[in-house]
């Protein structure tokens, strides 16, 4: 007969990382596999679909890690979305990320110019 | 022979961005045109243009290799004696010794040999459609260590064993020297001085629009031959120089060359690189560079920039537009490849 504390263990390791990729919005692998954390993920989700406010202090830090995971998986999204394309803005070999210009915007009209007849 | 003069445009006063005046003067100089604006001109402004004018004809007369007789010509022929030379022409091989030291000989004017055997031999050797030299002559390394010597009152130089081309530093020196006259005669609320791409520029551009911000705006063309512009750049308050093989490229020998000599090999350098664009305070150290980041290749550019904290763009010859942290922040548009 299993144990309640083991039940609980086997149903976080299933739901804690659906909780998450539901959460965010992407597949973003939870750092610490903490169950107490996983718990407080699926209360936030059950409770933002249902309109309750968090006001839990611990669910209150939880949605400020799940905020900067939102970051990070909409990071990943924009370089994939550039690797399609073909422009990260990041170059390899240089290590330095430029800000690619969106190919729809116009150049802005130069003074002078440089680099056709450069010697 | 220099060349004469051929005054393309003389738009003295026209009116900018609401009703604000500007100055322009256009003229050919150094085998290239030569573009001078003075936004807001001051009463001094129409002399300082002339100046700057003159300015770029005394450089040229006394360090152009492509005349015989010239400063530079005639020490060159001196060789290791001692040969009288104007002041330009005794700051210009200065200045290029000057930054021989400061590169560890990646820059090295010592390349004229190889140029002339490759068959650029003419000032007017491009422009008029392809070249193709059926002779080519065996590179010549420089092999050596440079040691020319010069006297204290500038007037007396000893170039050495190899003769120079100021080619890789003359034009930027020039654009030097302009943009001091008219900043020293306090032409105008901002100035910019264009010869041939080398580029110089004091404050902070003509008027705008309502709303747009002011800044001296420099468009990077392709290097492959395209219409379209690889970057347009902020250059106020500084200088800026690219070195391309998009103009001087021809055939010798049966093979594709171009103007930018390895000086260790005395071939043209090979390395994926297109053109470079370089940002600096001085415009004769933004030439300097351009010419050492393109002797370091595609592969090496990235790395050699990041170090010495160069403002720089490059463009590999497959397309590919790269820059270096210390050019992104003056970056206002950008493609990342061009064709």
């Amino acid at each position: 007969m299993r144990t309640r504390s083991r039940s609980n263990w086997a149903a976080l390791a299933l739901v804690a990382p659906v909780a998450a990729a539901s959460f965010v919005g992407s597949v973003v692998w939870m750092r610490d596999h903490d169950p107490r954390a996983a718990v407080l993920t699926l209360q936030q989700s059950e409770s933002a679909q249902q309109g309750e406010a968090v006001s839990d202090p611990a669910l209150q830090d939880l949605a400020a890690q799940v905020a900067e995971l939102q970051a990070r998986a909409d990071k990943v999204r924009g370089q994939a979305q550039g690797l399609a394309t073909g422009d990260t803005g990041q170059q390899a070999g240089d290590g330095v990320i430029s800000p690619p210009a969106p190919a729809a915007e116009p150049a802005p009209q130069p003074d002078a110019y440089t680099g056709a007849s450069g010697g | 022979m220099a060349e004469m003069t051929n005054v393309l445009e003389r738009n003295d006063m026209n009116d900018g961005v609401g009703g604000a005046a500007e100055l322009q003067r256009s003229f050919r100089a150094m085998g290239s045109p030569v573009t001078v604006r003075v936004v807001d001109p001051s009463p001094t402004a129409d002399s300082a243009v002339a100046a700057v004018e003159q300015h770029f004809r005394d450089v040229e007369r006394e360090c152009t290799r492509f005349d015989a007789q010239s400063d530079l010509m005639r020490a060159n022929a001196a060789g290791t004696e001692w040969a009288a030379v104007g002041p330009h022409c005794w700051q210009a091989i200065r200045a290029a010794y000057d930054a021989y030291c400061q590169t560890q000989g990646l820059f090295d004017p010592r390349v004229l040999t190889s140029l002339v055997g490759l068959g650029y031999s003419a000032g007017d050797t491009f422009g008029a459609g392809p070249v193709d030299v059926a002779d080519a002559q065996s590179p010549t390394p420089v092999g050596t260590t440079w040691t020319p010597s010069f006297d204290e009152g500038g007037s007396l130089v000893r170039v050495g064993h190899l003769p120079l081309d100021l080619g890789g530093i003359g034009k930027g020196l020039a654009v030097r020297g302009a943009r001091e006259i008219l900043r020293g005669a306090q032409a105008g609320r901002a100035v910019l001085v264009e010869a041939g791409g080398d580029i110089a520029t004091v404050g902070d551009g003509p008027h705008r629009e309502p709303g747009e911000a002011r800044a001296w705006r420099v468009a990077v063309e392709s290097p492959l031959g395209g219409s379209g512009s690889a970057a347009v750049l902020d250059a106020s308050d500084a200088a800026v120089a690219t070195s391309s093989t998009r103009l001087r490229s021809w055939r010798a020998g049966g093979r594709d060359v171009h103007h930018l000599i390895d000086p260790s090999t005395g071939e043209p350098a090979q390395g994926g690189i297109a053109s470079v664009t370089v940002i600096a305070d001085d415009p004769a150290w933004a030439e300097v560079w351009t010419k050492v980041i393109f002797l370091q290749g595609s592969a090496g550019a990235g790395d050699f920039v990041e170090r010495r904290g160069l403002a720089a763009l490059w463009i590999d010859v497959d397309g590919t537009v790269r820059v270096s942290g210390a050019m992104a922040p003056r970056v206002l548009w950008k493609v990342p490849h061009v064709q």
